[in-house]
């Protein structure tokens, strides 16, 4: 049974809503695929969405080719992302934990400030980042890089993982202190099997965040080592238009878009019913 | 008796990790920052640094390149325009997407969200080249029913309106997620006890469904709003703030004084003022939190 | 194993949950913990397992004092209101999971399992993810989850209240003859008088954190210790009425062989299915009758006072709104109580007053 008849008419504009927005979603994406799937004399003109050829001499040329950046920017990418997604959940478990199952007021006001603060822009720690990773020698090194950015989802992720952690019943646990279980047994046969589906949500946020990490690495990696493709896409960049090398860029980002899409593919059935943000809503 | 220490004690030990983490690379650096917005620093000169009060902030206010008010304007305008747009776009896709069956829907829903999962600067790459005047998709689009060319990014009148669109393109799936999630929960029965009482579809969308979704509309507000006042990586990577400053929102300016221009102090200052606005949103977004979470419990 | 609560004292905030209250449950026996919610007996199990300290309070596993130990060494049978069986494991893995827990033989402890679950009833389920099952399996999984370890102490906490009725005395039978067979100290948390009545060897009636009467079902029925235990066990309610108050005219003229003119300050209890309609010299009117299928609650009016009596259904058909009959009750079925502190009143020949002192049913002499 439908909970809500529509009208023929209400049909129509229903229809024309879900597609114009697939359209706007869809198109700017499908022409970066295209020109970086179309050879490179045409990726400028005839200005189309489908190309008449398809090649992947581009991706080549990015990954391999005399201009290329290479395979090492997306492997410190890949470094970024999964360092980042495991500290942040491991960080978030706990934190997200300990919120969910004792009375912490203390506690919960420091998360309001801290959740603030992770609002704002890496960017914005640049500088104060700098000073700290060159005063105490860490300056270049990118698992600090990944920790700054691993501190930035971490916030958002402990008020998941509380959300997560509350919905599991206390009785539970409970129930298997009774069977005997020590505290360290019931975490790991009973609440955190349990807390998958959450932990994994938060993961991808967190490997999302990392894998596409651009501002603090831009300043705080130096050039040619640890720099990821966000960064190092830039080398196909000119400031005046014509200049710039639509098709590597295209090609590049596209390869840097392939893991993200993949995680998110994955997850997406997850992400959605959690419902992202959603999830904090009901906590 | 040491049962108890510990028992008390459990909580503060599983936080430990989470806190440490948070305060070297979250707090720490910020607490740097509100220090070094009452000094005089430089990138050339971090020690011994005089302290100089709020003057950082008075040659913040007093700057005449840009002026102030300007870039307040433009970020007002750019945070306005994101929100705006994601919450107009996302309500009105979940609405039309609620009557669409559950399994179509969540498939639908990711496509819409595959934006929210590029890098912004990749975003900020992608829309460059859509606006570009004479090859960009945009401008090609247009000329085929005769309009243009326009020189997007850097006429005054359409570069901010390009850059929301930009950004709302990037952030409107997880506001039309929010409000996906909050409409799924709607009670069946008070749509159903509507269109008995003899409702119109409208009606009922506007005084049942809109009403019990709106603290999920606040919270979606929210996040476009932190979205759009905090965005750096895609007006970076499209227009560094430029040209003449006509982008430059406050999070750039914050990037431009202390990265390229090397002024931390001043720097610092903008980023005091940001955190100030987003503490402000942060408390809101846990106030409304937790009356959602108590509504589900 | 016997199981000894001394003195135990229980605050959630400001509030005392549990106000000094002692239970000694005998080896072998089911003591069933009845109360209305919040009365403080689910508190009382918390303790038992540990996970809920008093402020003051010791308890003794056979004369051991266990109330530091840790709830996971305590060796407790527990079955849950709702089950709590594991979500994300088979029913296989969710009985198992005790035995794992003590790290016994992965052999031995799957004999184990397929021995309980056939002993439940569960034999057949094992492979099953708990969504899988129905209420009355899930009740079977947690309750031979509960058992595999061997427990030396059985805690049921409303095992039954997530049953559908039909499936509950069916299960109530089911559990008492396990106890029996098995000879396990069970204590036995549940809301529903006859509950407690049909299943437990001695019932503790708890009010407001204190157990008010603990006796067997049948002495509790028949001499009730209290005000509150006689209005909690049995169905319909008892008729209580205040021989001081508006009631009093009613009250003296049914309890007439048993109270003196002067008396005051006692309260007269007459449980509906022993007072008899017809013949009779207290006339009252018919207000209502229900058919309860067997019976029939005949709901009467004296004046100003009411009157609930249970009648045969073959009598209860032929009784008509309106109509006025007689009332009359067999005085070795009336219950006094003290009108101020509720305990219950035995008066001898010569009439003196003797206040009930213990919560057993015993009569002591009034002070």
């Amino acid at each position: 049974m439908d909970l809500i008849r529509l009208s023929p008419l209400q049909r129509v504009v229903r229809l024309v809503l879900i597609v114009l927005a697939l359209l706007f979603t869809i198109l700017p994406l499908l022409w970066i695929f295209s020109i970086a799937l179309r050879p490179g004399s045409q990726a400028i003109f005839p200005i189309s969405v489908v190309p008449s050829s398809l090649t992947l001499d581009n991706i080549y040329a990015v990954l391999f080719g005399p201009n290329a950046i290479g395979l090492t920017p997306y492997q410190n990418a890949a470094v970024y992302g999964i360092t980042a997604a495991v500290t942040t959940a491991v960080a978030a478990s706990l934190g997200g934990y300990a919120l969910a199952r004792y009375d912490l007021k203390a506690g919960q006001a420091v998360l309001i400030v801290i959740l603030a603060l992770s609002f704002l822009p890496a960017a914005s720690r640049i500088v104060p980042l700098f000073i700290l990773l060159s005063s105490s020698g860490h300056y270049g090194d990118p698992l600090f890089v990944i920790l700054a950015y691993a501190a930035g989802s971490t916030p958002l992720g402990i008020w998941l993982m509380a959300g997560t952690f509350r919905q599991i019943p206390i009785r539970l646990e409970q129930a298997a202190r009774i069977d005997g279980a020590s505290a360290f047994l019931t975490m790991r046969r009973v609440v955190l099997p349990l807390a998958i589906p959450g932990i994994l949500v938060v993961a991808t946020l967190a490997f999302i965040d990392g894998w596409n990490a651009y501002s603090l690495p831009l300043i705080l990696i130096p050039k040619d080592t640890a720099q990821p493709y966000t960064v190092a896409l830039q080398a196909y960049i000119r400031e005046v238009g014509f200049g710039n090398n639509w098709s590597l860029l295209s090609a590049g980002s596209l390869v840097g878009l392939v893991p993200v899409l993949a995680v998110f593919a994955l997850l997406q059935r997850r992400l959605v019913r959690v419902g992202g943000l959603g999830s904090a809503i009901r906590g | 008796m040491l049962r108890r220490v510990l028992a008390r004690a459990t909580p503060w030990l599983l936080l430990i990790a989470p806190l440490l983490l948070l305060f070297l690379f979250l707090l720490l650096p910020y607490l740097l920052t509100f220090y070094y917005s009452t000094t005089a620093a430089t990138i050339g000169r971090l020690s011994n640094v005089g302290f100089v009060g709020l003057a950082n902030f008075e040659a913040v206010l007093a700057s005449r390149n840009p002026p102030f008010p300007g870039v307040v304007i433009v970020t007002a305008t750019f945070t306005a325009g994101t929100l705006a747009g994601s919450l107009v776009l996302g309500t009105v896709l979940a609405l039309a997407l609620y009557t669409v069956p559950a399994g179509r829907r969540s498939a639908l829903l990711a496509v819409y969200l595959v934006p929210w999962v590029i890098a912004g600067v990749v975003i900020g790459y992608t829309w460059k080249l859509m606006y570009d005047p004479e090859i960009g998709l945009a401008n090609t689009l247009l000329g085929s029913v005769g309009i243009g060319p326009i020189t997007w990014l850097s006429d005054k009148a359409t570069s901010i309106a390009a850059l929301v669109t930009a950004n709302v393109w990037a952030g409107y799936g997880i506001v039309l997620l929010v409000i996906s999630a909050a409409l799924a929960n709607v009670p069946p029965n008070l749509i159903l006890a509507g269109q008995v009482d003899g409702a119109s579809v409208t009606r009922v969308i506007r005084r049942i469904i809109l009403p019990a979704i709106r603290p999920a509309f606040l919270l979606a507000a929210l996040v476009a709003l932190v979205g759009g006042l905090n965005t750096f990586d895609l007006i970076y990577a499209m227009t560094k703030g430029g040209p003449l400053y006509q982008t430059e929102t406050m999070a750039l300016e914050m990037y431009r004084l202390t990265a390229l221009k090397g002024s931390i102090g001043q720097g610092a200052a903008v980023t005091v003022i940001l955190f100030s606005l987003s503490l402000v949103l942060a408390v809101v977004y846990v106030v409304l939190w937790r009356r959602e979470n108590r509504k589900w419990t | 194993m016997r199981l000894d609560i001394e003195d135990l004292t229980v605050d959630y905030g400001q509030v005392a949950a549990v106000r000094g209250l002692d239970l000694t449950v005998g080896d072998g026996e089911l003591v069933a913990l009845v109360g209305p919610s919040g009365c403080g007996k689910t508190t009382t199990l918390g303790f038992i397992t540990g996970f809920i300290r008093g402020r003051s309070g010791r308890v003794l596993f056979d004369g051991v004092d266990v109330t530091g130990m840790a709830p996971q060494r305590r060796g407790i049978g527990y079955v849950f209101q709702d089950y709590a069986i594991y979500p994300h494991m088979t029913v296989r893995e969710n009985i198992r999971f005790p035995l794992d827990a003590a790290k016994t033989d992965r052999k031995q402890a799957e004999h184990e399992v397929d021995e309980i679950a056939g002993l439940m009833g569960v034999g057949g389920l094992l492979a099953r993810r708990p969504h899988q099952l129905s209420g009355g399996q899930r009740q079977r999984v947690a309750l031979a989850r509960a058992l595999v370890k061997k427990p030396v102490i059985l805690l049921l906490d409303e095992p039954l209240s997530n049953l559908d009725a039909h499936l509950r005395v069916d299960v109530r039978a089911e559990i008492r003859r396990l106890q029996l067979n098995l000879k396990m100290t069970t204590v036995f948390v549940t809301h529903d008088q006859s509950e407690a009545m049909a299943i437990a060897d001695r019932v503790a009636v708890m009010s407001d954190g204190k157990i008010v009467a603990l006796t067997a079902p049948t002495t509790l029925y028949v001499r009730p210790p209290s005000l509150f235990s006689a209005q909690f066990i049995g169905s319909p309610q008892i008729n209580v009425w205040a021989i001081d108050g508006p009631d009093g005219a009613l009250a003296r003229q049914l309890a007439k062989p048993l109270i003196a003119d002067g008396t005051t300050g006692l309260l007269v209890g007459v449980r509906p299915e022993h007072l008899q309609v017809g013949g009779g010299d207290v006339k009252a009117a018919v207000t209502l009758t229900e058919p309860l299928g067997r019976d029939f609650l005949v709901h009467l009016d004296v004046g100003p006072s009411s009157i609930r009596a249970l009648v045969p259904a073959t009598q209860g058909v032929r009784l008509a709104v309106g109509e006025e009959v007689g009332v009359r009750i067999d005085p070795a079925h009336l219950h006094l109580f003290d009108a101020e502190t509720g305990r219950r009143v035995e008066i001898d020949a010569d009439g003196t007053r003797h206040l009930e002192q213990n919560l057993e049913g015993k009569v002591g002499l009034a002070s």
